[in-house]
């Protein structure tokens, strides 16, 4: 675990969320209280339809709790405008989806690039291009920079994902079964590269698994099941060998 | 400039679905620019005619009463247009013919307040009229059967003001530089414009024919050159005089050209000029002097059609038309203002039926794109997402769709206004209508704003939707295709 810095950079207060659908409601989370301190690696882990996906979402705020706050460096964010929300995640928000693919018609540098096309760096001093090249050939893919995605295998995929979520230099990454659909050694790659960032960089990164032994390299496992937290444990073995 | 980018290599990246796109905004704007042409070389044309021709009256017998009863062995009753075969008018019937002209358009124009001579208050004169007769016979040129139009090329220089040559001369007393300001005519001007013919020129003899008759030349005050161009026509007069000019069709159909000859019937006559083509049955016609062609066709004193160039701005020719067929029988006055109209009016009836259906068929068409459009933006719904969480605002979003469709509905506007320009010259041609087409250039802007406007019409609801759609949304929801 972390704890060059005992101040939460993440706060869930008491979040509920319910989803109105026509079958009824439903509660995706119940009375969630978490803290999360800032270079924190946290695994959310615990059974389909337990509600991992939905912390993460509220966590990032691309969901509003029912109820509850959610804060971030001490900012509420749970009832910004929209339109704020946009901005604030491109600050301090980065995201890994489990089936977003790149864009196809862009190669593996205009995707790590891909979030600039929207907003300008926060700090534009040093060239991006060469940032972003950095940051490819760190995650192993130096020799597909000018590859296009249909020329990548699934684990270089994930890369390109984690490369464009590495470029705007985000305050969180929140990372939804970033290791689903991965062999053993790209799931091992990609959470190494997790826990090597969190070290490095400072970046504080939540992600969901079903997989123990994924989550067990994590710095922080929380277990949920029927949308509450049962349990929030340290890793077994911090830190837990490659 | 970035999000332009991204776009453009999306419109790249999908070139079957976005080419069906474009190819069902090209059928709309290709159907409406194809009509749009159409209509306006149609008006044009129409227009065109009528600037030529609305102030001319043109006066032909009356094919089922004949007023020729001297020609009984007279070629087959045929008309062609404003051409009669075997009918005539008689010259002797112009004045009363020029009577009831000048009297409708004098009092055509004391209706309208206008040329009203008031005492001390110089008014516009009306310039006398052009009067040019015309003789049509079939006749046999250079072995070949061939319409022979006798005219007054002065005359008829004159009042065809749009004849041109392509090759050739005009004879050297045709004022070419300024011909409006011959009014000197084959048949003489009273004051007023008033013609009257110096009559009785000829005779027919027992055998049927038109004969001079000298006696009456001096009784009537015929003047010396009657008598010169009597002579001509009879074989004795200046044989440079003897020359044809070739409608432009004929003379092409001929292969003949300034300068050759051919030989209508037993004369041959020079060949002075030939026509530009007019679309009109000037183009197969072989021109020589009326006075030969009535010689030589035994129809002295006969003429087969007597156009009439008004020569006042908005002269009342209709007036004139109306007096005319009700005050003398035997022959039918056109206006060809009044053809003009009926046209125009068939073809505006034409167009508006057209119009519905094109209008129809967009609709249909616009529908057809929406669900392309839906189906197309549906498809990448996850792609949104990602677009999303990578910071992409919700008008950011819209202008990637906004662009990608502006330059999709400027491709098929510019597709469009080619396939249109295209289509409108079958459509011409299948319509029958006859005119050149005309492509305006405004066309251009019109099927460009169409195409685009189309394509956003298309676009907007689907694109506003999804641009609006939550993240989170986007990678759990089925989206419907």
């Amino acid at each position: 675990m972390n704890t060059q810095n005992s101040q939460p950079l993440l706060e869930l207060r008491d979040v509920s969320k319910t989803f109105k659908l026509p079958s009824g409601d439903v509660r995706a989370l119940a009375h969630v209280s978490l803290g999360i301190r800032r270079g924190d690696l946290v695994a959310l882990v615990g059974p389909s339809g337990s509600g991992k996906t939905t912390l993460l979402n509220v966590i990032g705020s691309l969901d509003r709790p029912s109820q509850g706050e959610v804060l971030l460096e001490g900012i509420r964010i749970d009832t910004l405008s929209e339109e704020k929300l946009v901005l604030f995640r491109r600050e301090k928000f980065s995201f890994i989806f489990q089936d977003a693919k790149p864009l196809r018609m862009l190669n593996v540098l205009e995707n790590t690039l891909l979030p600039f096309n929207f907003f300008k760096p926060k700090n534009s001093n040093g060239n991006l291009k060469d940032a972003a090249i950095e940051i490819i050939t760190s995650l192993g893919l130096g020799h597909r920079i000018y590859h296009m995605p249909n020329q990548l295998s699934g684990g270089e995929i994930q890369r390109v994902a984690i490369a464009r979520a590495l470029i705007t230099r985000p305050a969180v990454i929140l990372a939804d079964e970033p290791t689903a659909n991965l062999d053993r050694t790209n799931r091992l790659f990609v959470i190494e590269t997790f826990k090597r960032l969190t070290r490095e960089t400072g970046i504080t990164i939540v992600f969901s698994t079903h997989d123990l032994e994924i989550a067990n390299i994590s710095d922080r496992i929380v277990q949920m099941k029927d949308g509450t937290v049962l349990d929030e444990e340290p890793s077994p073995c911090p830190p837990c060998p490659a | 400039m970035k999000i332009l980018r991204l776009a453009v290599l999306d419109l790249v990246r999908r070139p079957k679905k976005n080419g069906l796109l474009v190819f069902a905004i090209v059928i709309s704007v290709a159907l409406l620019t194809s009509l749009t042409i159409v209509s306006n070389s149609a008006t044009s044309s129409i227009l065109e005619v009528v600037s030529k021709t609305g102030h001319t009256l043109t006066i032909r017998p009356v094919i089922t009463a004949g007023i020729d009863e001297a020609d009984k062995s007279a070629l087959q009753n045929l008309t062609i247009s404003e051409v009669v075969f075997g009918k005539y008018i008689p010259e002797s019937a112009v004045p009363q013919i020029s009577r009831i002209y000048n009297k409708a358009i004098r009092e055509g124009w004391e209706r309208k307040g206008g040329l009203v001579s008031n005492p001390g208050i110089p008014v516009i004169s009306i310039e006398p009229p052009t009067w040019a007769p015309r003789l049509y016979t079939k006749a046999v040129v250079d072995g070949h059967e061939a319409i022979v139009t006798g005219i007054d090329v002065n005359k008829e220089y004159f009042v065809r003001f749009w004849w041109n040559l392509s090759s050739g001369e005009w004879p050297a007393d045709v004022d070419v530089k300024n011909v409006n300001t011959r009014i000197d005519a084959m048949y003489v001007m009273g004051a007023g414009g008033q013609v009257t013919v110096e009559k009785p020129r000829y005779r027919v003899d027992e055998e049927g024919k038109a004969v001079y008759d000298e006696k009456r030349r001096n009784s009537a005050g015929d003047s010396d050159q009657v008598a010169r161009d009597f002579a001509y026509a009879h074989g004795a007069g200046d044989e440079n005089k003897d020359v044809a000019y070739l409608g432009g069709a004929y003379a092409s159909a001929r292969g003949l050209k300034v300068g050759d000859t051919v030989t209508v019937e037993s004369r041959r006559f020079r060949i002075g000029g030939v026509l530009e083509e007019t679309n009109s049955a000037d183009d197969y016609m072989v021109f020589i002097p009326l006075i030969i062609a009535q010689h030589m066709f035994h129809r002295e004193g006969y003429i087969s059609l007597l156009s009439v160039r008004a020569m006042c701005p908005n002269c009342p020719v209709g007036d004139a038309m109306v007096e005319l067929n009700r005050n003398i029988t035997g022959i039918t006055a056109v206006s060809q203002l009044d053809v003009a109209g009926v046209q125009f009016d068939f073809f505006n009836m034409l167009y508006r039926f057209l119009l519905a259906v094109v209008i129809a068929t967009i609709a249909v068409g616009i529908f057809s794109i929406f669900n392309i459009v839906a189906g197309s933006l549906y498809v990448r719904v996850r792609e949104i997402g990602l677009l999303k969480a990578v910071g992409a605002s919700r008008f950011q979003l819209f202008r990637i769709f906004l662009y990608e469709h502006l330059i999709i509905g400027a491709f098929a506007g510019i597709g469009g206004f080619v396939a249109g320009v295209g289509m409108a010259y079958v459509l011409n041609s299948l319509l029958g209508i006859g005119s050149v087409v005309r492509i305006v250039p405004s066309v251009l802007w019109y099927a460009l704003a169409l195409g685009i406007l189309s394509s956003l019409f298309a676009i907007y609801y689907p694109a506003y939707r999804l641009s609006g759609i939550k993240i989170t949304d986007t990678f759990r929801t089925q989206w419907e295709v």
